[in-house]
């Protein structure tokens, strides 16, 4: 009969792990939801889940493989001379050192980052396949804008994806010559070069002349001297053809045509004057008006483009903000914070609700309460919307299309410091802001200095201190656990080992599964008791006295653990 | 000699039954009360003896159940490794888990109010709960407190965790107090309404169950819920419904010795355990209510599940009695 040949338990153990892994890896693929997941994303999804899944059943999985090596196998190794078991004691705890210090680097290097990654790829997935389904349910109700605006959020996540770039072809089909127009007025990306590239100062300046020289055309001359000045703002000539040109077309009678292209030239100075003094967004609706009147105007289209590559310093297009804030897929997230604290001042903020698309971050609801520490109230207001710039929650929202609905700031009480074109300024990190929303399973997830650097970010909220120090001690005692665990489970196996003369009934292993599912169980449980304990310990007489208790203990426990099998052991020896 | 061994391993059962059951209610108590304690220590930490004393009656109710179980899964160790007079011994067991069961479930259904959580305003002191110039969060809202004397406090800012805005109240004074395990504090001025603050996680789940452990728990409170239910409404099916689960228990003890490895037996008792509890679970949750609405309620559905225990356990006594030769307790004089 065939006989396994094995002479330290190890194999079996590392076995062990790897059908374990394999087990995970292969439910995870059964029973990972295909349509949850986009397709770019899904292997680098299973690989990280697994991975995360396997670390934390690892505590079971190793035990599950202690027992089975140390009771099932335990007659091929355990049969040792008496001068061997020395070496056979002192190989099993350096080999549990090993496993334990590989467990620590793992779960607190490699599986914070694993971790971080598949959920990143997975709430990335819900947010694109969510706001598909809005670009499908907009598009079947006709809004075609709403949709393109959905789609290409998508797409900004999922950018390859053949079916959503065929339904945002789609979408683009069905929009109106309009509407199609300043789709692409938005969504270029520069056409400074491709509005001039042909003409240089110089021609554009012969142009002007011969307009208002030649051809008595004030009104082409007024433009090409615009031009000229757009691309070259001290050039005197064209100043000087410019304002002649003006004079002439404002000294003509009244005719439609020249009414027409007076008021057209009347809304472009306006609108380079709110450009040229910064006031980009009064900038914007100006130019944004004559773009529909004159959808091809190429000066019209310059300065819009320009406009809204200056735009997302100060300010944001609030119905964007809306759209992703209404989806579904984003609850409430409210979160508080403390912006300022200092000798006197005191600043806070509640938000509603955050979400984050691609590198954009909105917000909903933003309230800002400041005050003196001595009872005076200095501001309170409310903002509906906002979006991240930065170090500032730019508050200054304009709605694309109707100049009407931009984001108008409830002031209730006093004059806030606010900064009129970047918002709100803050002073925490706004990467912390998932911190101040924090979950008992984030909590759980985290690694030793995750836990240390989160202390450290939620220093400004009460009773979060004790919660997280109690992690952390959980955490830290995790290794000392592992190895504990190891010692139990070597301790047990050697009891109740097989008897087996032979190999064992091949039925058996079938059975053996039932280990590591009960592992899986009676490991929670004790883990979960040792918590109990040790929070009872912590709540009860503090840090140092929990500290020093669970230390005694661990320690107590090896030793006589250890001493304990090297006696059972010593007992069985064959020499 | 040998027999008198084998007797006073048998005679020994019922001593060695209730000393195991005494230690395991112990263990099982100090645990539940170090976890309520605790529980309640995470939000508001002084805890005073009375309170720990005052938690005893709940554990005791809480946990009877389940360290009767543990100690049918020890004496059945003990039945595998001294089985003494094995039929005798079993009954034996069956007859001292039956008697705890019963008088232990009189016991503490006439003494303890049946899983009622002392709680009063002992738990804590209202400074331990407002800390100055901190953010403290409670479900409902969040709270800023610029400073405190006692339990007045001051500069008081309540963020509001509700859709409707303004969210943020501020009150030159207000009193803080405890009722039960919620803050209430109570702002001044006349127009300013009382605020009710409960705790919230990750503060009121610290040693919240989840995964396999809350799995574990919601099974065992569904058969407990299930027992509480047969013991006040129909106490007839309730006695036949611990009988049989009782000897269901003990004849599945016939799985620890059903192979050469006593470490593979007990997992696979274990397991078996398990899958009587979801299984009973699945019976009185799912399947008699479906049969309800066809039939109506009446004795036999009540006694169904208890049927279905009784018949496997005669299958597992059955098997281990008669089929499985004793000679299988001896593993180590066997060859394969």
């Amino acid at each position: 009969m065939y006989r396994m040949n094995v002479s330290t338990p190890f194999p079996v153990i590392v076995g062990i792990y790897l059908l374990s892994f394999i087990f995970i890896f292969l439910w995870l693929f059964f029973s990972i939801d295909r349509a949850e997941i986009i397709d770019s994303f899904f292997w680098q999804f299973l690989w990280a889940s697994a991975f995360v899944q396997f670390i934390n059943y690892f505590v079971a999985v190793h035990c599950a493989g202690m027992l089975i090596a140390f009771s099932l196998f335990a007659r091929r190794y355990l049969r040792l001379q008496k001068n061997a078991l020395l070496k056979f004691m002192s190989n099993l705890i350096l080999t549990l050192i090993v496993i334990t210090c590989l467990y620590i680097f793992t779960h607190e290097i490699l599986y914070p980052i694993v971790r971080l990654q598949a959920e990143e790829l997975h709430s990335m997935s819900t947010m694109s396949n969510e706001l598909y389904k809005q670009a499908g349910q907009k598009k079947a109700s006709g809004d075609y804008k709403t949709a393109l605006v959905y789609i290409d959020f998508s797409l900004a996540i999922d950018k390859n994806n053949p079916n959503k770039i065929n339904e945002k072809l789609n979408i683009i089909n069905n929009l109106s010559p309009d509407e199609l127009h300043i789709y692409e007025r938005l969504t270029t990306s520069d056409t400074r070069t491709t509005l001039f590239d042909a003409e240089d100062v110089q021609g554009l300046l012969q142009k002007a002349e011969t307009a208002y020289f030649t051809d008595k055309d004030y009104v082409r001359a007024y433009t090409y001297a615009e031009s000229v000045l757009t691309l070259d703002s001290s050039n005197k000539r064209a100043m000087w053809i410019s304002n002649i040109a003006w004079e002439e077309i404002s000294a003509r009678k009244v005719d439609p045509a020249i009414e027409k292209a007076r008021y057209l030239i009347s809304e472009k100075r306006r609108g380079y004057e709110a450009f040229s003094r910064e006031d980009f967004i009064e900038a914007y609706y100006i130019f944004k008006a004559l773009d529909k009147q004159y959808p091809h105007d190429p000066y019209i289209e310059f300065y819009l483009n320009d406009i809204l590559h200056k735009l997302p310093d100060v300010s944001f297009f609030s119905d964007e903000a809306e759209l992703v804030l209404s989806l579904p897929v984003i609850g409430d997230d409210y979160f508080v914070f403390l912006n300022s604290k200092d000798e006197s001042t005191r600043e806070i903020i509640s938000v509603d609700s955050m979400a984050r698309v691609a590198d954009e971050m909105f917000f909903k609801n933003i309230e800002v309460f400041g005050f003196l520490k001595q009872g005076t109230i200095l501001y309170h207001y409310i903002v509906p919307y906002g979006k991240l710039n930065n170090d500032y929650i730019n508050i200054n929202g304009i709605h694309r299309e109707d100049n009407s609905r931009q984001t108008v700031t409830q002031y209730l009480r006093g004059v806030p410091p606010v900064d009129k074109l970047k918002g709100i300024k803050l002073n925490v990190d706004p990467l912390d802001f998932s911190y101040y929303k924090i979950t008992t399973a984030d909590l759980q997830a985290m690694s030793i200095w995750q836990l240390v650097k989160t202390m450290g970010i939620l220093n400004d909220y009460a009773n979060y201190q004790r919660v997280l120090f109690l992690e952390l001690l959980l955490k830290i005692s995790m290794p000392i656990l592992l190895l504990v665990f190891s010692l139990v489970c070597a301790r047990i196996a050697i009891t109740q080992s097989a008897d087996y003369i032979a190999n064992p009934p091949r039925i058996l292993y079938l059975f053996l599964p039932i280990i590591p599912f009960l592992a899986l169980f009676i490991v929670d449980m004790v883990i979960y008791l040792y918590k109990i304990i040790t929070g009872f310990l912590y709540f009860s007489f503090g840090g140092v006295f929990t500290v020093l208790v669970l230390l005694a203990a661990h320690i107590f426990v090896i030793t006589v653990l250890f001493f304990n099998i090297s006696r059972r052991l010593y007992k069985q020896t064959a020499g | 000699m040998l027999i008198s061994h084998t007797v006073k391993d048998t005679i020994l059962f019922p001593i060695v039954y209730i000393l195991v059951f005494a230690i395991a209610l112990s263990v099982l108590c100090i645990l539940n009360i170090v976890y309520t304690a605790g529980a309640g220590a995470s939000l508001l930490p002084a805890l005073s003896q009375d309170l720990l004393v005052a938690l005893i009656p709940h554990a005791v109710a809480t946990m009877f159940v389940l360290a009767l179980f543990l100690t049918n899964f020890f004496l059945l160790i003990r039945l595998q490794r001294k089985p003494g007079l094995r039929f005798a011994s079993f009954l034996l067991i069956l007859l001292c888990s039956l008697l705890i069961f019963l008088l232990g479930f009189d016991f503490i259904n006439a003494n303890y109010a049946k899983g009622e959580l002392p709680r009063g305003g002992k738990i804590a002191e209202t400074r331990d709960i407002a800390v100055p110039q901190k953010l403290i969060p409670f479900k409902e809202a969040t709270l800023y407190v610029e400073d405190t004397e006692g339990s007045r406090l001051q500069n008081i800012v309540i963020i509001n965790n509700s859709p409707a805005a303004p969210d943020i109240a501020f009150y030159k004074t207000g009193l803080l107090s405890l009722s039960g395990n919620s803050v209430v504090l109570n702002p001044s001025g006349a127009s300013s309404a009382q605020v009710s603050l409960s705790p919230q996680p990750p503060l009121s789940s610290v040693f919240a169950a989840e995964g396999v452990i809350a799995l574990l728990i919601s099974h065992y409170d569904k058969l407990c819920a299930t027992l509480n239910d047969l013991y006040n409404t129909k106490r007839t099916e309730f006695y036949l419904f611990s009988l049989s689960f009782l000897l269901l228990m003990l004849t599945a003890g016939f799985f620890m010795r059903l192979s050469r490895w006593p470490l593979f037996n007990a997992f696979l008792y274990i397991f078996v355990l398990l899958l009587i509890f979801i299984f009973n679970n699945f019976v009185v949750y799912t399947m008699i209510p479906e049969i309800e609405k066809f039939i109506g309620r009446n004795f036999l559905l009540n006694i169904m599940p208890s049927v279905i225990m009784l018949i496997l356990a005669a299958t597992f006594f059955l098997l281990d009695f008669v089929f499985l030769p004793q000679t299988k307790y001896r593993r180590k004089r066997l060859s394969v």
